[in-house]
């Protein structure tokens, strides 16, 4: 019957719709990701290559104060702290700075650091060059580790931003289950 | 249009198929009536369910101190309360009242794909029982708020899978019904039915579910989402894994918004249905009517972020937001206007129906007015997650969604019983409601002003007055729906019997069938001039 | 439409204000934590946690009998307040340790949400000294409602004061992890301990709440080996609200709140060995120290 072939070509096509929109759900974390990049939406610092660092040095001469702060996550044994609590940078020139992390667990420990500068309108012009949050760190039972950050700040920094703060988060890595054995096993006992 | 007589004319020779005897009926019904009917049963249910969740909740806050339940019950109460209230009353609402007006309306004998309209419906049990059930569970039911905002939403316990699972049934559920609308609307509209010519009930509709299809498999996505983060070790919210909470809160509220306007627009719908009918004059600005819904629709898409402008965006972004914000003010006002000049030298009445619907724009008003000063960023920093929004909301659905509801129920219970219901009745409930909605919600702008955050089981002594006189009014208006409750049941057994026409000023196709109208609606196809 | 426009030109500007956190005279990282806060003065060095005042905490229990009314500053006292000088352009940086908390005082004008992982700022100068209170604005779990915020906004010099006095009290505790304590000096600091920290989910009388919160009277974590118990409290459990107390209290304050644990609710009748009924700061310190076994 024409009828109910035209509703239900309708249904499908609504119905292809509706399938397609949940792809557009996922789609939006790709989506989010790359806007925060361009934008430095929730203060997600940029990254640049070392050739193009280059670009940047030298042209700016202003003097400006970073601020740096750590933080840790509950779930992860470490102590971690900035070797300098705050540092001043000019732009437009490339400089260091360094946390330190000791594993305070008897095993082995991953983590990941994330940064967040504040204020977020900051971030787009921080530019790190080397940095130990590109990757997750593990540090073996008691071992301590200097962590450094290179970066140059990108000349073109509003004025009135004088002071930034950069803070590291560490968290430890989903699914990394160096004391979970141990864990588990008390698992019975609390509930 | 030249194939609808001979499909309509098939269709009349089933006719003599009555409905089945017993429960077998509504179990297998595949009739658009009896799937109506039972929507609005179970509309009426959850009404009381997440009613009485409401009550526990105002219980608790009459006087400072926790007297009755522990912080994380009424944590999931809340929840719950918002749940059941927003997927299980306004939305089955709506969807039972466009199963059973729709087909009336535009001429067709019946929805166009009924046995999609049956599962539909036959979900929604389930649905809610696995979400009410999950209050047995040992940590008790979800208490992340009905936002399911990570990571706090993640800490669920046992109840956690199982809310996730209701909320996707709901979700194919409520897609399945506007995937059945639209296919109604569109193909098996009566000879002549233009799309200009739909009421405008159906014009809301049409717009409403494809909104619903845009925003409800978002939802689902999202909901998906915390379920692999918490299952499957993805980190789409997790920051140690490279994900963002705030993430969540954007894919939330890009189905989170156009919701709210899914639960509104019908109801918009219903009151202007309900308006001209007691005015006795046509719709003021029809075109403008539907073009207004439609804009909207579509800026409900590009507003999402201001629930969460305390997130710390980028100022473009909160100023962008703003505006769009601020800009949905328009349409909604023409609205309003349009509404006020058809009452304005229309031969007013002031029947059941008729004083829900003016209660409907005055108060939905107010919250409107509200929700603009809550659109003002700066503003909102100070008003956000506070009793103001609590204050907001509630007046924007209760005496919006909820008055619209009551509105179409009063407007067409003639028709599906055949019955007048008691008018004394009515107005009775009418005048209580309207009376104690206000003493339970109005105050609460005024805690929301002075302080007080939402979502919260027990408040400092400086708030104990509004919160005691908003207790009052919550138990007057909870006891006043018991009128309704009662007033249907008197209503469906019997009573004055109704004229085709009920009302005097009533126009369109469905008041031209007999009150009760026939099993099959229009088995031959009226032709619309 | 005019309306509208008249609004949204000043509402642009106040935001533009709003969210001019460039140059601040000092920085304030306020952490979020299921359910209290804790405050770093960034340039100071020094940070110290803050929740809900006792007496509160005490009438705020179910059924406690408490008129709250008869408590002062109900649910808007704190053990430990937050101190600013006046005059002074301070930044706010906001974040979180578990979940989104929100940190509000209405006088301030803003609220700022706290987010794990990241930091928001958000700036405020205050002019006039006085005490300032706010609540968290973010449903964050069971005890949303308890984790208040007071900020007491003092002089200069009156800061300046109270700043060394602080980072004296810091200093004073890391002295006290090498001190041994009574068996009755530990259960005193202890219970004070246990009210502040974990009575709000395993109860003042230990008895949790069933299939949410594991009890602790005659468990067997508190019943059993201490160093089993310690490591519970000092690294938690993690996807759960049993948090690491491990980096929030100090080492004589861990050791108090274990050996409460262990003696109180009659648990000192159950221990496994008796040997084991009390830990002190310096166990502890050494078990922070080789962490998680």
């Amino acid at each position: 019957m024409n009828r109910e072939q035209r509703n239900r070509r309708t249904a499908l096509t609504l119905a292809a719709v509706a399938l397609g929109m949940v792809g557009f759900g996922f789609l939006l974390v790709p989506l989010y990701d790359t806007f925060c990049d361009l934008t430095g939406l929730n203060g997600k610092t940029s990254v640049i290559a070392e050739e193009s660092a280059v670009r940047l040095q030298g042209v700016g001469n202003r003097w400006v104060t970073v601020q740096l702060d750590a933080s840790i996550n509950d779930a992860l044994p470490w102590h971690f702290y900035p070797v300098e609590r705050r540092v001043r940078v000019r732009t437009g020139a490339i400089s260091t700075i360094h946390y330190r992390a000791r594993n305070q667990a008897r095993h082995a420990v991953t983590g990941r650091a994330i940064p967040s500068m504040a204020p977020a309108r900051a971030a787009s012009y921080f530019n790190k060059i080397e940095c130990f949050c590109f990757q997750e760190q593990t540090l073996a039972a008691d071992e301590q580790r200097e962590l450094s950050l290179r970066f140059i700040i990108d000349p073109e920094l509003p004025l009135d931003l004088e002071v930034l703060t950069l803070s590291y988060a560490f968290f430890r890595v989903p699914g990394d289950t160096g004391a979970e054995v141990a864990d588990e096993q008390g698992e019975d006992d609390d509930v | 249009m030249s194939t609808t007589a001979a499909t309509v004319g098939t269709l009349a020779d089933e006719h003599h198929h009555g409905p089945q005897a017993g429960l077998m009926r509504w179990l297998f019904t595949t009739n658009h009536k009896d799937i109506g009917t039972l929507y609005l049963l179970f509309s009426l249910l959850m009404f009381l369910v997440g009613g009485a969740m409401a009550l526990v909740v105002r219980l608790e806050l009459m006087h400072p101190g926790l007297q009755y339940v522990e912080p994380q019950f009424f944590n999931s109460m809340t929840t719950m309360h918002a749940l059941i209230m927003i997927f299980g009353v306004v939305m089955p609402g709506a969807v039972g009242l466009a199963n059973w007006m729709i087909p009336m309306m535009i001429g067709a004998p019946d929805m166009a794909l009924p046995r999609l309209n049956n599962w539909s419906f036959w979900i929604l049990p389930f649905a809610f029982s696995l979400l009410l059930l999950t209050l047995l569970l040992p940590g008790g039911g979800p208490a992340g708020g009905w936002t399911m905002y990570p990571p706090l939403m993640l800490q669920t316990q046992d109840a956690f899978p199982f809310v996730i699972f209701a909320v996707h049934l709901m979700g194919l559920s409520s897609v399945m019904g506007a995937i059945n609308i639209i296919a109604t609307i569109f193909n098996m509209r009566a000879p002549g039915m233009t799309f200009m010519k739909l009421p405008l009930f159906v014009w809301t509709w049409i717009i409403t579910a494809f909104l619903l299809i845009a925003a409800m498999p978002v939802l689902a996505g999202a909901v998906t989402m915390l379920l692999t983060d918490r299952y499957f070790g993805t980190s789409f919210f997790n920051a140690a894994g490279g994900g963002d909470p705030v993430l969540f809160q954007h894919v939330f509220w890009f189905f989170g918004h156009p919701e709210v306007y899914i639960l509104i627009l019908p109801a918009f719908g219903i009151i202007s249905q309900v308006i001209p009918t007691f005015s006795r004059k046509p719709l003021f600005g029809y075109t403008s009517m539907v073009y207004a819904t439609a804009a909207i629709a579509f800026l409900s898409f590009f507003v999402w972020a201001h629930h969460m402008f305390t997130v710390g965006m980028p100022l473009t972004g909160e100023l962008f937001f703003m505006y769009a914000t601020m800009s949905i003010a328009v349409p909604t006002g023409v609205k309003i206007f349009n509404w006020i000049a058809t009452m304005w030298r229309g031969s007013l009445t002031f029947e059941t129906p008729m004083l829900f619907a003016v209660a409907f724009v005055v108060l939905f008003s107010i919250g409107g007015f509200s929700g603009l000063m809550l659109g003002i960023t700066p503003a909102d920093f100070q008003y956000h997650d506070t009793y103001f929004v609590v204050a907001h909301f509630h007046y924007v659905l209760v005496p919006g969604s909820i008055f619209a509801l009551m509105a179409g129920a009063y407007l067409w219970l003639p028709k599906w019983t055949g019955h007048m219901y008691n008018e004394t009745l009515g107005k009775l409930h009418f005048w209580l409601s309207f009376i104690f909605i206000n003493v339970l919600f109005f105050p609460q702008h005024f805690l929301g002003l002075a302080g007080m955050p939402r979502r919260i089981p027990d408040y400092a002594v400086r708030f104990a007055e509004f919160n005691f006189i908003s207790s009052l009014g919550a138990f007057a208006f909870g006891l006043s729906q018991l009128i309704f409750v009662y007033l249907v049941i008197q209503c469906v057994r019997g009573g004055q019997r109704a004229t085709d026409q009920v009302w005097e000023g009533a126009e369109g196709l469905e008041w031209t069938l007999p009150s009760p109208p026939p099993y099959h609606s229009f088995t031959t196809a009226p032709v619309v001039r | 439409m005019l309306i509208l426009i008249g609004m949204a030109v000043p509402a642009t500007r106040v935001l533009i204000a709003m969210e001019s956190t460039g140059n601040p005279d000092m920085q304030i990282k306020v952490t979020g934590y299921q359910w209290k806060w804790r405050y770093d003065y960034l340039d100071e060095g020094f940070g110290f946690f803050s929740s809900l005042a006792a007496d509160s905490n005490e009438a705020r229990q179910l059924r406690s009998g408490i008129s709250p009314h008869t408590v002062p500053n109900y649910l808007l006292e704190v053990d430990e307040p937050l101190v600013v000088p006046v005059g002074k352009k301070i930044r706010f940086l906001t974040t979180a340790s578990d979940v989104i908390h929100s940190w509000w005082v209405p006088a301030l004008g803003w609220k700022r949400d706290a987010i794990p992982g990241f930091i928001n700022s958000s700036w405020a100068r205050i002019d006039e000294p006085g005490v300032y209170r706010g609540q968290c604005a973010e449903l964050c779990g069971r005890d949303h409602a308890f984790m208040p915020i007071v900020l007491r906004a003092v002089e200069e010099q009156e800061y300046r004061d109270w700043v060394v006095q602080m980072q004296q009290k810091q200093q004073d505790s890391a002295s006290e992890a090498n001190q041994t304590f009574s068996l009755d000096e530990l259960m005193a600091r202890g219970e004070q301990v246990y009210t502040t920290n974990c009575s709000a989910c395993h109860q003042a009388g230990g008895q949790g709440i069933p299939g949410a919160f594991p009890a602790l009277a005659g468990s067997a974590i508190a019943t059993g080996a201490l160093q089993e118990h310690a490591r519970k409290v000092l690294y938690g459990k993690a996807g759960t609200a049993m948090a690491a107390f491990g980096v929030q209290l100090s080492a004589a304050e861990l050791a108090a709140v274990i050996t409460y644990e262990r003696n109180a609710w009659g648990n000192d009748q159950q221990l496994a060995e008796a040997a084991e009924r009390m830990g002190q700061p310096a166990d502890i310190a050494v078990q922070l120290a080789q962490g998680v076994p």
